[in-house]
């Protein structure tokens, strides 16, 4: 009987913390045999977010939420859902990442996990500080808070640049004009209070980030079968479709407060501007091949991707 | 990492004297102290390239967080052997000549416990992850050579507490 | 659970026993967070600690400016910008008893201005100082006490990390705790010059008793206090005027005083060579002062002990006074050991929820907690202000630290009581004004 260790590097109330990873710990632990328990370590206790999936792998924590892009190179492939047009939903990113896991081609970064779930955030949207900066036109010679490394090549090709900025530090940033805008999701805006400092919301959608909850493998494999059966139960693709479905509805509401605020201006992408945004965008894909060591499985991971990208497009 | 000078050295309030520090310290604390003016220097070109050209430098956060860094780690070496860590001497303030010698000692040989276990943690760390394709998210640097050189730091810190030691066991029980 | 809080425990203990036994405190609290993590999640978990937090710690960009403020401290001093500064006030307020404590604390909340950080406020201030205040004949007790606590209003003005970060934990709006602060910080700098003041009228401070200046000294010295005055308003001018961020001041305020010394002819390359020198000394005694720190609370995170606290309320909901007191007295216990900013991590997460169900206001829970933790800064054994004073200059004893730091200390207490008993000195700010 033991107590488990799940981390989570956003506060207690922060959205996956308190939305997701605690109600996966409480359904969980009703079923589990007695003695045997989840329980939250929120606020980066455990570690700073670049090294959770470190923490997991040594057993610092039995779980941990993990974003597969804070650490480059470890989980190449799993970036792909970063390239702009595969993922505008969480639902269609999550799709695009279980197939991937379920043809094998994650297999190899996730070996020494126990994959609970994988999934991602929505389409990310640009939050400004300005009006008016919705054209790829408007991006040259910008500083953007850039979400990842592959997110700065992405404003490479637009030719603004992107800059990047411990999360906590975003707000100051925005502030000071250091930067003009950020690149980021809806909860992220509400969480740290962006919209004080960034009224002017751009609907780009045009890159989303992977996220992954793993487990300690040796920790899942030494729990009872009973309880190792309860956690298959919760993990996997159902799993991850709940996941990615409390994540839509809640960048939905969170978008619809925002968007009745009068203070918060939205902008919604009219077909012309999408159309240049894609235009602007066209070489992405190959940048995305060519930034990666196995460039063959690269190819044939982004095809595969771009096929269940678009057979789970949003209405 | 020898040398004669001890912390505890009657210093005048605010005048240098620790440039008398022992030629391997001094090169440490010049080149931990020219990594803190290089990550100073990204740091201003940042501001001033920002302000006069809307421009910025190229991933200038990182850089010039790990050029701290790299400074905060070579200065930790010098701090090992010339023993200038953060103690509460409140036993040795009250009664030095009971003290001073027995306490200085066991602090020595508990630093040394200390650089020995940050060392071996950072060695197993750099041999369980020598292959890993992890980088650093701006400057997309390989990280099991920056691994390295944090080991290869700890490791100076391991030879320097057991200069450390040597001094401590050496000096006489006055304590200044 | 029971196990793991007992452990905590002790390892509390052992790391304080092992600080009185002249143990290095880094070492006393890497120790035992090593070792105590050791036995609660094996030996490979705190070998991953170990080194996730070393590279942590050393690679923090917010605590990247700690060794530019260092730097910037022995630049001023080497050009001679601290002791004109201290000459002048000495001249224009040293007939004063206490005068230039009393100033000491108003450059440490001027400082505060720019700086986010009480370490750093801390470590420039010990600088700047410390040398002055002593060669005009202050106690090393006195000096050293209101230099630890005039540090500790670094993260309570703003800009200030600390508050920040408070903020997108309890999701409170940073504008209304930054205005909350002012009520609390002119109670805490009244209090502070009390403190300096009622023991040197009591007879049981030292502060030299100086004649006035002629009138002739005195308006040389008002222009002498052009140089460093000017140097100050430049970085803060920059920084209010939105041209750098809080975290870049550091690197520039050292470029801006290199930059004063060359022009000025006031920093041969002897100078610039000794404040590089020490600067790296001193930054090697704290960074590692800091992954001993680091390291310790990690354990006491994995231990469950701040979790187990929070138990203690349950009863007292209705209270909210009991339940202020309570969180005061558990911030006072934990802040004999802990960093301020671990321990408002590890503590916000948890009281915020509890704060709110007994009705206490966030916002004024916030500068209450913000205050609190920097009370831990000054208090023994680990009071991390002491700690860098300690670094910046060794040859201090510890026992003149804590004898220096009491006044304050009670100071703040007061302080404390007094934001209990009249809430409104921090609301009303944020709430009426805005
Ligand atoms: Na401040
Ligand atoms: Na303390």
């Amino acid at each position: 009987a033991r107590e488990m260790r799940v981390s989570s590097f956003e506060p207690p109330q922060g959205f996956y913390s308190a939305k997701i990873l605690q109600v996966w710990i409480d359904k969980v632990n009703a079923k589990l045999s007695k003695g045997n328990a989840f329980k939250l370590y929120p606020g980066s206790i455990l570690g700073a977010p670049p090294a959770q999936a470190d923490l997991v792998k040594a057993g610092v924590a039995d779980v941990a939420l993990v974003v597969p892009t804070y650490t480059p190179g470890v989980f190449p492939m799993t970036g792909v859902v970063e390239v702009p047009g595969l993922v505008k939903s969480s639902a269609q990113g999550t799709a695009v990442l279980n197939a991937l896991q379920a043809d094998g081609a994650l297999k190899k970064e996730y070996a020494d996990y126990k994959v609970i779930a994988l999934f991602t955030t929505p389409g990310y949207r640009f939050l400004m500080t300005r009006p008016g900066l919705d054209t790829p036109a408007a991006m040259k010679g910008l500083k953007l808070r850039s979400p990842s490394s592959f997110g700065s090549t992405l404003l490479g090709l637009v030719g603004a640049s992107g800059v990047s900025i411990p999360a906590p530090q975003v707000y100051e940033n925005l502030e000071r004009g250091v930067v003009s805008g950020a690149v980021w999701v809806m909860d992220a805006y509400r969480t740290f209070r962006l919209y004080e400092v960034a009224p002017y919301v751009v609907d780009t959608r045009v890159t989303a980030s992977p996220m992954a909850i793993l487990m300690n493998r040796n920790t899942y494999n030494a729990l009872p079968g009973a309880d190792r059966k309860v956690i298959d139960e919760m993990s996997g693709k159902a799993a991850a479709t709940w996941i990615s479905d409390v994540v839509d509805t809640t960048d939905a509401a969170i978008a619809k407060t925002f968007h009745e605020n009068p203070k918060i201006h939205f902008v919604t992408l009219s077909d012309a501007q999408q159309t240049a945004w894609d235009t602007a965008l066209k070489g992405a894909s190959a940048a995305w091949v060519a930034a990666q060591t196995d460039k063959a499985g690269a190819r044939k991971v982004l095809k595969e991707a771009e096929q269940v990208s678009a057979a789970n497009a949003p209405k | 990492m020898g040398g004669t000078m001890s912390p505890r050295d009657k210093t005048p309030p605010g005048k240098t004297t620790r440039s008398k520090a022992p030629r391997v310290s001094t090169v440490f604390l010049a080149a931990a102290a020219g990594c803190f003016m290089l990550g100073a220097g990204v740091t201003v070109a940042d501001v001033v390239l920002r302000a006069v050209a809307g421009r910025n430098v190229p991933a200038a956060i990182e850089t010039t967080s790990l050029l701290i860094g790299l400074g905060a780690l070579l200065s930790i070496p010098v701090s090992y052997a010339m023993r200038t860590h953060v103690t509460a001497r409140l036993l040795s303030e009250m009664a030095p000549g009971r003290f001073a010698r027995p306490l200085g000692r066991f602090g020595a040989l508990m630093q040394l416990l200390f650089a020995g276990v940050l060392c071996a943690i950072m060695a197993v760390n750099l041999w369980q992850k020598w292959a890993s394709p992890e980088r650093t998210p701006d400057l997309n640097l390989p990280m099991p050579p920056l691994w390295a050189v944090v080991a290869l730091t700890f490791l100076a810190a391991l030879v320097a507490a057991l200069a450390g030691l040597v001094l401590e066991w050496r000096r006489h029980g006055h304590d200044g | 659970m029971g196990s793991g809080l007992m452990l905590g425990g002790v390892g509390f203990a052992a790391a304080i026993a092992m600080i009185l036994m002249e143990v290095p405190v880094a070492v006393a609290m890497g120790l035992v967070g090593l070792g105590g993590a050791a036995l609660v999640i094996g030996v490979q978990g705190a070998e991953a600690i170990g080194a996730t937090t070393v590279w942590d710690s050393v690679t923090n960009y917010t605590l990247a400016m700690l060794p530019l403020f260092v730097l910037m401290g022995n630049l001023a001093a080497q050009c001679g910008l601290s002791s004109r500064l201290y000459r002048s006030m000495s001249v224009l307020i040293g007939h004063r008893r206490g005068g230039l404590a009393l100033a000491t604390i108003g450059a440490s909340a001027g400082f505060g201005m720019i700086s986010g950080s009480s370490l750093a406020t801390t470590a420039t201030m010990g600088r700047i100082a410390l040398p002055e205040m002593q060669a005009a004949g202050y106690s090393r007790a006195l000096s050293a006490g209101s230099i630890a606590a005039g540090g500790t209003l670094g993260i309570l003005i703003p800009p200030s990390t600390v508050l920040v970060i408070y903020a997108f934990i309890a999701e409170q709006s940073i504008r209304a705790l930054l205005l909350a602060t002012a009520g609390p910080i002119v109670v805490a700098v009244t209090l502070y010059c009390l403190a300096i003041w009622i023991p040197i009228r009591l007879g049981v401070s030292d502060a030299p008793d100086i004649a006035r200046a002629a009138r002739a000294e005195r308006r040389a010295a008002v222009k002498d206090l052009a140089p460093p005055v000017g140097v100050f308003a430049l970085i803060m001018g920059g920084l209010y005027s939105g041209a750098f961020t809080a975290n870049e001041t550091a690197a520039i305020g050292a470029a801006v005083v290199l930059g004063y010394g060359v022009l000025a002819r006031r920093l041969s390359w002897r100078g610039f060579f000794a404040a590089s020198m020490d600067t790296a000394l001193t930054c090697g005694a704290l960074y590692l002062v800091l992954i001993g720190a680091n390291l310790f609370n990690f354990f006491l995170a994995l231990s469950g002990l701040p979790f187990a606290l929070t138990g203690l309320f349950s009863g007292i909901l209705g209270t909210p006074t009991l339940v202020i007191l309570l969180m005061f007295a558990i911030y006072l216990f934990l802040g004999t050991l802990m960093d301020s900013l671990a321990m408002l991590l590890l503590t916000v997460p948890l009281f915020v929820p509890i704060a709110k169900a007994a009705g206490i206001d966030l916002v004024w829970f916030g500068v209450f907690a913000v205050m609190v933790v920097e009370m831990g800064l000054i208090t023994p054994p680990v009071g991390m202000n002491l700690f860098v004073l300690k670094t910046t200059q060794p040859d201090i004893r510890m026992t003149e630290l804590w004898r220096g730091v009491a006044p304050f200390v009670m100071a703040d207490v007061i302080r404390m009581g007094i934001v209990i008993a009249f809430p409104v000195i921090v609301t009303w700010l944020p709430y009426t004004a805005f």
